[in-house]
């Protein structure tokens, strides 16, 4: 079986926050945190645009949760991953890992 | 966190983002469902955030930037028809299949879109005229509408400002229109109202700024009450607003810098707060510095300072003030103009003993006015701004006219092409469609260039506008801008296409298009369209000629005005002396005394003089008066009269004309002198046929204080160029108002003057003035030098200024219509050129055919100029009060007009007809 690489750079940045934040992952939780941890300025229509198509591939779901005063009545979406999504993950992971490895030498580690 | 937030702030995010740029979301998400809803609330609420971190206008910005990226997602989807924003294929989590409606599919479009374009660069000359003709068009709009939103639509920079509104009286029954507020009556109002949530009680008043490295500087500062800034809802960027023991007589000494001068002048050192600064020569705390985005009542106020009066015990009499006063949520104006109301009918209550305060709010039946902020700001430009928008959208009509001119002219070039596709089964929308996408194509690249040479536009415009226009700061392009922009295009891409679709789509021509297999038609029929174009166009000019020229009417009539002086030659500034250097009315009058001496010697300066104001100014002064000869009976007021202060040598030097008597104003040895000269109103008002020299006037009251009158001068336009002189008073310099409520018990020191000085060449004169005041008291800053002409034409700024907006507006429509005009007739000429040919060969004379053909296109211009003529007289009504001295039907305006749009429409018409006389018939006859 070939495995599949469909995923963008983006799309591992939005999952990966997706699984860092846990049960908090909304919209505006996400782009806040790639905008801090990895300091990647989100624009709002990337980021919809993006978590639309993970949703289409079947990578995440979300479901509505009641709304607060700040929203203007507006509900609110948490995120999570599904199965074949983290698997998504996982076969990516493996296949950079094993591109990476060896290569400390030319590419330099952290830090240097 | 929420804790942190200023007022300000809070009231920012409570606020939430723009309503526009939310809809817009909310209306393109919609088919997403509640995922749709999640992203709205989802910006609403990082909103909350942004203004919470950077303040309420970045966050604006973020919301809109935002908003914006998603929206072009969004369209972008559901053009491609996949994607995740496009709703029809997944729909969200409801799993209902989206319906595919067979519609003009994007590819199509685009396709026809390109083979347009094709098309357009093929016929370069074509495409360059019809784009420039609407681009300019586009562009006049783009600047009066970015004006216009800018000014008028959007609210004012104070949180909520739709609740704020300005207090002020009327008095109907002493003729007074409107003025201002009294501390007393404010007070009364505070304590009263019930529907007033927050009010703030303000003067403006020039002062110096001194005390620190940077040159001395006269500047506006606004007094106020410390509850002002909570009242508008905004606070200090930097520091803090004033407090109680501040807004108390012998407070502390405080000062709130705006953000201009915080910049300019200290540089935006956040040390400042807590230095201290001298203003009027007096220290002051420095404890706030305002928001870059505030000022008021207007922009260019440079200084804050409390008002510092002890309100319980002020006069109720005194109305140099204003009030403003945000209204609770869900009280209306009116209520709260009614609650006043009743408050005044009270007054006699708490004022027992201000017999004359009463008096004249009996007399006067003293009301209440209040009116939103927003229009006590702008009120004055709703009438042009709607009006150059009007104007603005004919031009675009006339451009539009003619640019359909040019398409019905290729698109008859097409007609066969149209029949063979109608033939072969192409429905009437599928051919209006390749119309559709010219006209498309045209429309977007007139709509882009438009919008680049409107806001070049907007930029000069801002550079060169007259001073005293309201909220220019804030005039800028924005997000409605873009869409007003966006939907003029489409008006325009529709109405070009629409008179070739119907007139070359319709079945009746296909038919005849087919069967005769050429694209010759009917000739008389073709031409229809083309000749109501030319008579709407010639109708359209005339209208917008008329309104110029009515303008320009008034405009000269306000020019040929005798104002009652001569500005020509004079130059004036204005000077305040601070009351810690000039203590007392000796030394002011010295200082004035040394100060004209030193100006006459000036080489170029023939004669100098001073007034507390010049006329003009607009800030001339009013008090009640006793006329010796005509004692105000009991029960009746006395007159109130305007009145100013005077030097010696100010006539001569403002080129009044002293009608008898002697008219001086008083050097320093006179400040005993009850001398008084007044205008010859005054004293045509109260002594018709005599001589008033020697008869009195004098204070108010009990024991009045008498001045005699020395002389009498000619009448002066005072207060506006179009206002009728309505009387004025000449006191010295030094002397004492007699006011009947006059505070001062000695002689008024005037501290503010304005010196003017008359010269050949004035404006040569102002390095010299400089130099002259700074010798003399170098701490003493020079303000407003400007020559008399300058003055006399910024009072005529804003006839000036519709005048030329509507002068360019005409030129632009007089231009297009000749355009249009010569276009049909050239065009008229080519297509008889076969028939010209064949009556020359016959024998007509060159003569007879020129004028055969002129007549033609002059006829329909003679139609259009008629129906504008009766469209104008209608029309022109609705520059009512702009016009100055004109009637809006003036008939020697409209003749003027429409003979020259005759002139033009005749020209227009012999070039052809010139060209077609002179063609070779045995050429002609050849070439078919």
């Amino acid at each position: 079986m070939t495995r599949d690489f469909s995923l963008g750079e983006f799309e591992q940045m939005l999952m990966l926050a997706i699984l860092q934040l846990g049960p908090d992952s909304h919209g505006p939780d996400i782009a806040q945190y790639l905008e801090t941890a990895v300091d990647r300025p989100v624009s709002r229509g990337a980021l919809y645009a993006t978590l639309g198509r993970l949703e289409e591939k079947g990578y995440l779901r979300w479901q509505l949760e009641e709304p607060d005063a700040q929203r203007g009545g507006h509900r609110k979406r948490r995120f999570e991953l599904t199965g074949p999504g983290v698997a998504a993950l996982r076969t990516y992971r493996a296949a950079l890992l094993e591109l990476w490895s060896g290569l400390e030498g030319v590419l330099g580690s952290e830090g240097a | 966190m929420e804790g942190d937030m200023t007022p300000a702030e809070d009231a920012g995010a409570a606020r939430g983002p723009h309503r526009l740029p939310e809809r817009v979301l909310e209306w393109l998400l919609r088919p997403l469902g509640g995922a749709g809803e999640s992203i709205v609330g989802d910006l609403r609420q990082e909103h909350a955030r942004v203004v919470r971190e950077s303040g309420s206008f970045a966050a604006a910005r973020w919301h809109w930037r935002q908003s914006m990226s998603i929206c072009v997602r969004t369209v972008r989807d559901r053009l491609a028809r996949n994607g995740p924003f496009y709703a029809g294929g997944s729909g969200g989590r409801s799993g209902e299949p989206g319906r595919r409606k067979e519609r003009w599919s994007v590819t199509e479009l685009t396709g026809e879109i390109r083979y347009a374009v094709r098309g357009l660069a093929r016929a370069r000359q074509y495409a360059v005229a019809a784009v420039l003709t609407l681009a300019l068009a586009v562009a006049a709009n783009t600047v009066v509408f970015t004006v216009l939103n800018s000014v008028l639509l959007q609210p004012l920079v104070y949180a909520d400002a739709d609740r704020l509104v300005l207090l002020t009286q009327t008095a109907p029954g002493l003729g007074y229109p409107e003025f201002g507020i009294s501390p007393g009556l404010y007070h009364q109002y505070r304590e009263a109202s019930t529907l007033v949530e927050e009010s703030g009680l303000y003067v403006e008043q020039t002062v110096n700024l001194t005390g620190d490295d940077a040159a001395p500087e006269r500047i506006d500062a606004l007094l106020s009450t410390h509850t002002l800034f909570a009242t508008l809802g905004r606070q200090p960027a930097l520091g803090r607003g004033f407090t109680v023991e501040e807004d108390s007589p012998g407070g502390p000494a405080a000062v709130i810098l705006s953000h201009s001068v915080w910049q300019r002048r200290y540089g935006g050192d956040a040390s400042i707060i807590g230095r201290s600064v001298l203003v009027n020569g007096a220290e002051r705390e420095v404890v706030g510095v305002m928001p870059e985005s505030f000022g008021f009542p207007r922009d260019g106020v440079a200084l804050y300072l409390p008002l510092g009066l002890d309100l319980a015990t002020s006069s109720p009499g005194e109305f140099g003030f204003n009030a403003v006063a945000r209204i609770a949520p869900g009280a209306t104006i009116d209520q709260v103009r009614a609650q006043l109301d009743g408050l005044i009918a009270r007054l006699p209550e708490f004022y027992p003993d201000q017999a004359e305060f009463i008096a004249f709010n009996e007399a006067g039946r003293l009301a209440s006015v209040a009116q939103p902020l927003k229009m006590a700001i702008v009120g004055d430009l709703q009438r042009p701004l709607w009006l150059l928008l009007g104007t603005a959208a004919l031009v675009l009509l006339i451009a539009c006219a003619n640019v359909t001119n040019l398409f019905l002219v290729r698109a008859e070039a097409r007609q066969r092409d149209i029949a063979v596709r109608s033939a072969l089964g192409a429905g009437r929308f599928r051919l209006t469609r390749q119309f559709l996408a010219e006209s498309m194509a045209l429309a977007i690249a007139a709509g882009g260039l438009g919008m680049l040479l409107g806001a070049a536009g907007v930029a000069g415009l801002v550079r060169t506008a007259p001073p005293g226009l309201p909220r220019l700061s804030e005039v800028g392009i924005d997000a409605y801008v873009l869409v007003y922009v966006a939907a003029l295009t489409g008006v325009v891409a529709v109405l070009l296409a629409v008179v070739p679709a119907i007139r070359l789509t319709s079945p009746a021509v296909l038919a005849l298009v087919s069967r005769s297999g050429t694209r010759t038609t009917t000739g008389r029929d073709r031409l229809r369209a083309r000749q109501a174009l030319v008579v709407i166009q010639t109708a359209l000019a005339l209208v917008l000629l008329a309104g110029s020229g009515l303008m320009l009417r008034s405009f000269s009539q306000l020019r040929s005005l005798d104002p009652g002086f001569d500005p020509e030659g004079v130059l004036t500034f204005r000077i305040t002396l601070p009351a810690a250097a000039y203590p007392d009315a000796q030394s002011v009058a010295f200082l004035h005394d040394r100060l004209l001496e030193r100006l006459r010697a000036l080489p170029g300066v023939e004669l100098a003089g001073g007034a507390r104001e010049v006329p003009l100014a607009n800030s001339a002064n009013g008090t009640a008066f006793a006329i010796e000869d005509h004692p105000a009976g009991p029960g009746e007021l006395p007159p109130i009269l305007w009145y100013t202060h005077v030097s010696e040598d100010f006539f001569e030097t403002m080129g009044i004309a002293i009608v008898t008597g002697e008219a001086t104003g008083a050097s320093s040895s006179e400040i005993n002198r009850r001398a008084v000269v007044v205008d010859r109103i005054i004293a045509e008002r109260f002594w018709p046929g005599e001589n008033p020299v020697g008869h009195r006037l004098g204070s108010t009251g009990e024991d009045p204080m008498w001045f005699t009158i020395v002389g009498v001068v000619d009448e002066v336009r005072a207060r506006r160029l179009q206002d009728e002189p309505d009387g004025m008073i000449y006191f010295p310099l030094i002397a004492n108002v007699p006011a009947a409520d006059s505070i001062n018990a000695g002689p008024t020191i005037v501290r503010s003057m304005t010196y003017t000085v008359r010269g050949s060449r004035p404006e040569a004169l102002s390095g010299a003035v400089r130099n002259a005041v700074r010798e003399i008291d170098p701490n003493l800053p020079i303000a407003a030098i400007n020559t008399m002409d300058t003055i006399v034409a910024q009072s005529m700024v804003q006839t000036s200024f519709t005048m030329l907006a509507l002068v360019l507006a005409a030129a632009l429509a007089l231009f297009l219509g000749a355009i249009g005009l010569y276009g049909v007739i050239s065009y008229l000429v080519t297509q008889r050129t076969r028939e010209i040919g064949l009556r020359m060969a016959l024998g007509a004379e060159a003569g007879a055919v020129r004028r055969m053909v002129a007549w033609q296109g002059f006829r329909l211009a003679a139609i259009g100029l008629v129906v504008g003529v009766v469209a104008a007289t209608g029309l022109t009504r609705l520059l009512g009060s702009l016009l100055y001295a004109t009637s809006p039907n003036d008939p020697l305006t409209f003749a003027a007009v429409t003979a020259l749009l005759g002139g033009v429409a005749f020209v227009a018409s012999w070039l052809p007809a010139l060209r077609a006389s002179r063609l070779d018939p045995a050429r002609t006859l050849q070439a078919e």
